[in-house]
């Protein structure tokens, strides 16, 4: 059911992946090494905003999204549009990186961007997408918003103090050493999949929190009944 | 078997608020809502179909709480809105794909033959559709997805005559199987006459009566107002009046009504009980 919405909105994204290659390459042929470096994440930010902003006007003038609720129910279409969004954001890291890579940009550097790329992405959805307010209050924002920007700091900080300690191990020396040097980068790795946790819980935590409104709502009526 | 119960149903919107106490719809029947615009005519059937959700009350379909409809049974209510709809840029085709991805019971066949009937070309886009074949295409959907229930929304308004009977034909047959149910409304009540079973009129967001089309147009019957007065006595059966520079009319019902036998009277049509229940 999933699938019928995502197939829409790559017809109506179809435009924008196309201008993103165009543009891509125009910066990567025209344009001298840094300029590229600085350039293709703020092109990669508008596409990402545009992308998404371009689905909510879609839905919203043709109320399509009411189609999609009487259909798959709400629900449904939040989850769609996380999956978008992620899907979007999965493009983006790939042509950084690609391009990143192929001016030997060195891995702290590239992590550093990737990580505050994911942040403010992060930080747009808090805003973009409708999970926040479905929460309503203004308190889950702020909390949301602090948890973001908690990330923020955690992972470019880690990204540019750990994280290129693991990814030289594993690039520069060979299997054995891996082994020697693995209690150096316990803590790294450990680092690392605790922020994974983090965003895990984010995700799961706001869709948690309709399920609650959700069930708020159904008990009202139980309770009339 | 009932197709919808509704119970102390209420939504508040800014200026507006449905409201409704009680109402039982059976199924297997046409039931047509009636009433001028604003009334609350699709804001009813938008909470019906699930896209709003009502404030406070009780709503069941097929015996589930609406609420409680799993996305199976959710896709058993199928909505045609005049103010809904696909992105202007996506063809036939593509919608054709997307529904075939999104309702459980798609029946492509179906879909092929109602854009035969209807006329409709696969590889047009969206945005170059005309109001009436916009509400076309969203019935071949509606129907295509076998539903139970059929919530139309001014569908009939911007169908030519040719369109309108073989839509009506298509309702009358959906209502063949006695678990099927369509709601139908309209701003051209003319439509109703004859096609449909029951008529619920809704004002300001309450129902003002559900009434079974065939009693209805038995029952009520104009007459003229000083002629009721000094005939028989009309409190109990006096149901809107209406007045213009030559004359004054009322709206009666025949149940209520003592002696009526020595009034002239003809009978009313659905959208004269309309306007003379609006008058009042």
């Amino acid at each position: 059911m999933i699938q019928g919405i995502l197939y829409k909105n790559f017809i109506v994204l179809r435009k924008y992946y196309i201008w993103l290659l165009v543009g891509l390459t125009i910066i990567y042929f025209v344009l001298s090494g840094n300029l590229v470096i600085l350039t293709t994440p703020f092109v990669l930010l508008i596409f990402q905003g545009i992308c998404m902003s371009s689905i909510f006007q879609v839905d919203d003038d043709s109320k399509f999204k009411e189609l999609i609720y009487s259909s798959v129910g709400e629900q449904k279409y939040i989850r769609s549009l996380y999956i978008m969004a992620v899907f979007n954001m999965g493009i983006s890291i790939l042509a950084m990186l690609f391009i990143m890579l192929s001016y030997h940009v060195s891995h702290n550097i590239i992590l550093l961007f990737l990580g505050f790329f994911t942040a403010i992405c992060s930080l747009i959805w808090a805003f973009q997408i409708p999970l926040s307010y479905k929460g309503g209050t203004s308190t889950f924002r702020i909390i949301e918003f602090l948890f973001i920007i908690g990330i923020i700091v955690f992972l470019g900080g880690f990204a540019s103090q750990y994280f290129g300690v693991v990814l030289d191990t594993i690039i520069k020396f060979e299997p054995v050493e891996w082994n020697r040097r693995l209690g150096i980068n316990f803590a790294p790795i450990s680092e690392f999949l605790l922020l994974i946790f983090s965003v895990f819980v984010l995700v799961i935590s706001r869709f948690a929190l309709i399920k609650v409104i959700e069930k708020g709502s159904e008990n009202n009526v139980e309770k009339f009944n | 078997m009932n197709s919808i119960r509704i119970k102390e149903l209420r939504k508040n919107y800014d200026k507006f608020s449905v409201d409704i106490d009680d109402l039982t719809i059976p199924s297997g029947c046409i039931v047509g809502i009636i009433g001028i615009n604003g009334s609350g005519k699709t804001s009813l059937l938008k909470i019906l179909s699930g896209i709003t959700k009502f404030d406070f009350g009780y709503v069941e379909l097929f015996g589930t709480k609406l609420d409680g409809l799993q996305i199976r049974e959710l896709q058993k209510i199928a909505s045609v809105f005049e103010d809904i709809n696909f992105p202007g840029n996506m063809t036939i085709r593509q919608v054709e794909k997307y529904c075939s991805m999104t309702f459980i019971e798609w029946d492509n066949d179906k879909f092929d033959l109602l854009l035969a009937e209807f006329r409709i070309e696969r590889n047009i886009k969206i945005i170059s559709l005309s109001k009436g074949m916009r509400s076309k295409l969203l019935l071949s959907i509606a129907l295509s997805h076998n539903p139970n229930l059929l919530l139309l929304d001014e569908t009939l308004s911007g169908l030519d005559p040719i369109a309108k009977d073989v839509v009506l034909k298509k309702l009358s047959a959906f209502i063949e199987n006695e678990n099927n149910t369509v709601i139908i409304s309209s701003n051209n009540v003319n439509d109703f006459q004859n096609k449909v079973d029951y008529i619920l009129l809704i004002s300001q967001g309450k129902v003002r009566f559900f009434e079974s089309c065939e009693r209805l147009l038995e029952n009520f019957m104009i007459c003229d107002y000083d002629e009721l007065i000094s005939v028989c006595g009309y409190k109990n059966s006096l149901q809107g009046v209406r007045s213009n520079a030559f004359s004054k009319e009322a709206l009666v019902d025949v149940n209520k009504l003592e002696g009526y036998k020595n009034l002239s009277m003809r009978p009313a049509t659905i959208e004269e009980i309309l306007i003379f229940m609006e008058e009042q």
